[in-house]
């Protein structure tokens, strides 16, 4: 009997730690590729945008995925939109690991290039044909922080292959963005023109 | 066999064995406890930690707050370790405590692997935790652990793939995948706690052989020191009533003396006064009454050396037997020269003892070959080698011989082997002999001589008896 309350007490003393890690959060995007920015899809293959919150933890597990990602499909490229909050430095760690990753550009934003996306969640991915036509939105993470193959990231590959996405859309898992207003100074100077 | 039947040894020392078997595990399990106890709560803080490195906080935009993983690794962790703590400090050694440490410890594992996101790095802590679990010595309970891994593994394989195993939509059997290396570990580690099983029997038994044979010693060293302390108390009593005799025999001899002298000096003032006119009868029974308390005076006379050998008055000192020979061949010149005797004698060694017993030891010999002898020409050897702890002396001669059914019968008090009128004596003289080798600490025997005779071996000790008070060791001659 005690060793079965101890079981229950750890089970409910985890839901709240599981329920977190299940949640996704929102999966808006603009339907296509929005005009009003400086950003323009790259010439040839598939371009993903994905947007992350530059303290969100879970945005690790998002870049590795994307960098798994374009390591299997070669004709991927790819920006990465780091939103970083005021009073923080923008060229920290996780705009670090996101410079590393193979044809990608990395864009420090103050919040206006996610909200040209549509997009309010760290984590969400965007993958457009050289058009500017969406073919895929969504998470690229099983679920929040964790890495390993799922459907987001599958999709994404077989685009950059030149093939069909399994799923046209996945759930997002990651801490809101935030708006413009939230984004530090250093970034919207540093907005691209 | 019934319950009132006494524990044989063997039997003791099974159970003996078994009492220690169980004690030496008891005391590695409470052991292995103490380690959980360090280690779950180390790798408590060590969650929290994690939690705190890798997903601090949790973001909105500019606003944050505290990671749910970090509340997690908080609340969850101390739940999974409250109950295993509670019973190592309540029921330290217990079967339940042990197998609800196995629990929490597979417990962390899986909560360790989901604050990781999954990283199948993380899952060497499984395999380490059942090598911890190992150090109980006790497979039940690994397979406890293990089942709890298994059961882990299933569920979230079904429910929540990607926390365990890092994908989305692992085959059905990957948990089994999982669980397969977990047996192949558990494999090894059974082997392993078997063998150490093995090993606590075999020192638990040989500890129990140890206890079992001190205890039989200390029984054989009480039983011993009874027996000693037995004999010294009959050695007592012996050496009490032996001097008693000894007083009675020479108090008793000594007074007998004096009035036999007197009836042996008036039977010769009468044999003087009135044997001639006596007829021939009558002056018979008067020499026999004369004769006989001759006779008597002897045996007293001889009686009372021989008590006197049993408390030697002088004290033991180094003797050189060339010289005590020389001194008997003296006194016994006359018998010699009657005899027309050849006496040879080798270098002789020096012995620890008293002269004066040696040279009568010596004095009866050569005596006894000038007594009993026939009528070919007397020939006495006197011989020594050494031995490695003795002296060894033979005394021989060319005379009648015993015959060796006597050989032990002469060594006694009174006995004759012949008729006094041919070989006058009182018997005492072997006796006393024997009994001065005895003081000596030595031995004698007698054997016939090759080509008839007789030859007395007498053992004397290099060293001096114990009794000795003076002790210099003699060089070989």
């Amino acid at each position: 009997m005690a060793i079965c309350a101890w079981l229950l007490c750890i089970g409910m003393a985890a839901v709240p730690m599981v329920r977190h890690q299940l949640t996704a959060g929102l999966a808006t995007d603009a339907g296509r590729w929005p005009s009003a920015t400086a950003l323009r899809p790259f010439p040839t293959g598939i371009t993903v945008v994905l947007a992350v919150h530059a303290r969100c933890p879970c945005a690790w597990a998002s870049l590795d995925e994307l960098s798994q990602a374009l390591t299997a499909a070669p004709d991927l490229q790819a920006y990465v939109l780091v939103g970083t909050p005021p009073g923080t430095d923008p060229d920290e760690a996780l705009a670090r690991r996101a410079r590393r990753l193979p044809r990608t550009q990395v864009v420090c934003d103050d919040g206006s290039a996610a909200h040209a996306f549509g997009v309010s969640t760290s984590g969400h991915a965007l993958a457009f044909d050289r058009l500017g036509g969406l073919r895929f939105s969504g998470g690229i993470t099983g679920s929040r922080g964790h890495r390993g193959d799922n459907a987001g990231m599958a999709a994404v590959i077989a685009l950059g292959r030149g093939a069909p996405p399994g799923h046209a859309a996945t759930p997002v898992y990651g801490c809101p963005l935030g708006g413009p207003d939230q984004t530090c100074s250093r970034c919207a100077a540093r907005r691209p023109e | 066999m019934s319950a009132s039947d006494p524990i044989q040894p063997d039997q003791a020392e099974d159970a003996e064995a078994s009492r220690l078997f169980a004690r030496h595990l008891e005391v590695l399990q409470r052991y292995t406890d103490r380690i959980f106890a360090v280690l779950l709560i180390l790798q408590w803080l060590a969650m929290i930690l994690i939690a705190l490195t890798i997903s601090p906080r949790i973001w909105a935009g500019s606003d944050s707050a505290i990671h749910p993983h970090v509340l997690g690794a908080t609340l969850v962790g101390a739940a999974i370790i409250s109950l295993p703590l509670l019973l190592i400090i309540r029921r330290p050694g217990s079967v339940a405590t042990r197998h609800v440490v196995a629990v929490a410890q597979a417990l962390s594992s899986a909560l360790l692997i989901h604050l990781t996101g999954g990283r199948i790095e993380t899952h060497f802590h499984v395999f380490g935790s059942l090598a911890f679990i190992a150090f109980y010595r006790d497979y039940r309970v690994l397979i406890t652990a293990s089942a709890v891994v298994s059961l882990d593994h299933w569920l979230r394989g079904m429910w929540w793939p990607q926390s365990v195993y890092g994908v989305l939509e692992p085959d059905g059997w990957r948990w089994l995948e999982h669980v397969g290396w977990v047996v192949f570990e558990d494999a090894f580690l059974i082997i392993f706690i078997r063998q150490s099983i093995s090993h606590i029997r075999e020192i638990s038994l040989q500890r129990a052989r140890e206890v079992s044979d001190r205890r039989r010693l200390l029984a054989a060293t009480a039983e011993a020191e009874a027996a000693r302390e037995a004999v010294q108390a009959h050695a007592e009593v012996l050496t009490r009533v032996n001097s008693d005799l000894q007083q009675f025999a020479y108090v008793a001899s000594h007074d007998l003396k004096e009035p036999l002298r007197m009836v042996v000096q008036y039977l010769e003032v009468l044999d003087l006064r009135i044997g001639p006119g006596l007829d021939g009868e009558h002056r018979r029974y008067l020499t026999h009454a004369i004769e006989g308390g001759c006779r008597m005076q002897r045996l007293i006379n001889d009686l009372l050396a021989y008590t006197r050998i049993s408390d030697p008055r002088d004290a033991f000192i180094p003797v050189d037997l060339n010289d005590v020979i020389a001194h008997v061949r003296e006194s016994l010149s006359v018998g010699i020269a009657e005899q027309d005797a050849v006496i040879e004698v080798e270098r002789l060694p020096t012995v620890v003892g008293s002269a004066s017993l040696l040279g009568l030891l010596f004095q009866n010999l050569l005596a006894n070959a000038l007594k009993f002898h026939e009528d070919r020409p007397l020939l006495i050897r006197i011989a020594c080698d050494h031995q490695a702890d003795a002296w060894r002396i033979l005394v021989s001669d060319n005379g009648i011989g015993v015959d060796p059914a006597h050989y032990e019968r002469i060594f006694q008090v009174f006995q004759r082997l012949h008729h006094e009128k041919r070989y006058p004596g009182t018997g005492i003289g072997l006796a006393i002999s024997r009994k001065i080798v005895h003081q000596h600490g030595g031995t004698i025997a007698v054997r016939p001589t090759t080509g008839g005779g007789t030859t007395f071996v007498i053992s004397l000790p290099r060293a001096a008896p114990a009794s000795a008070k003076t002790v210099p060791l003699p060089d070989a001659p």
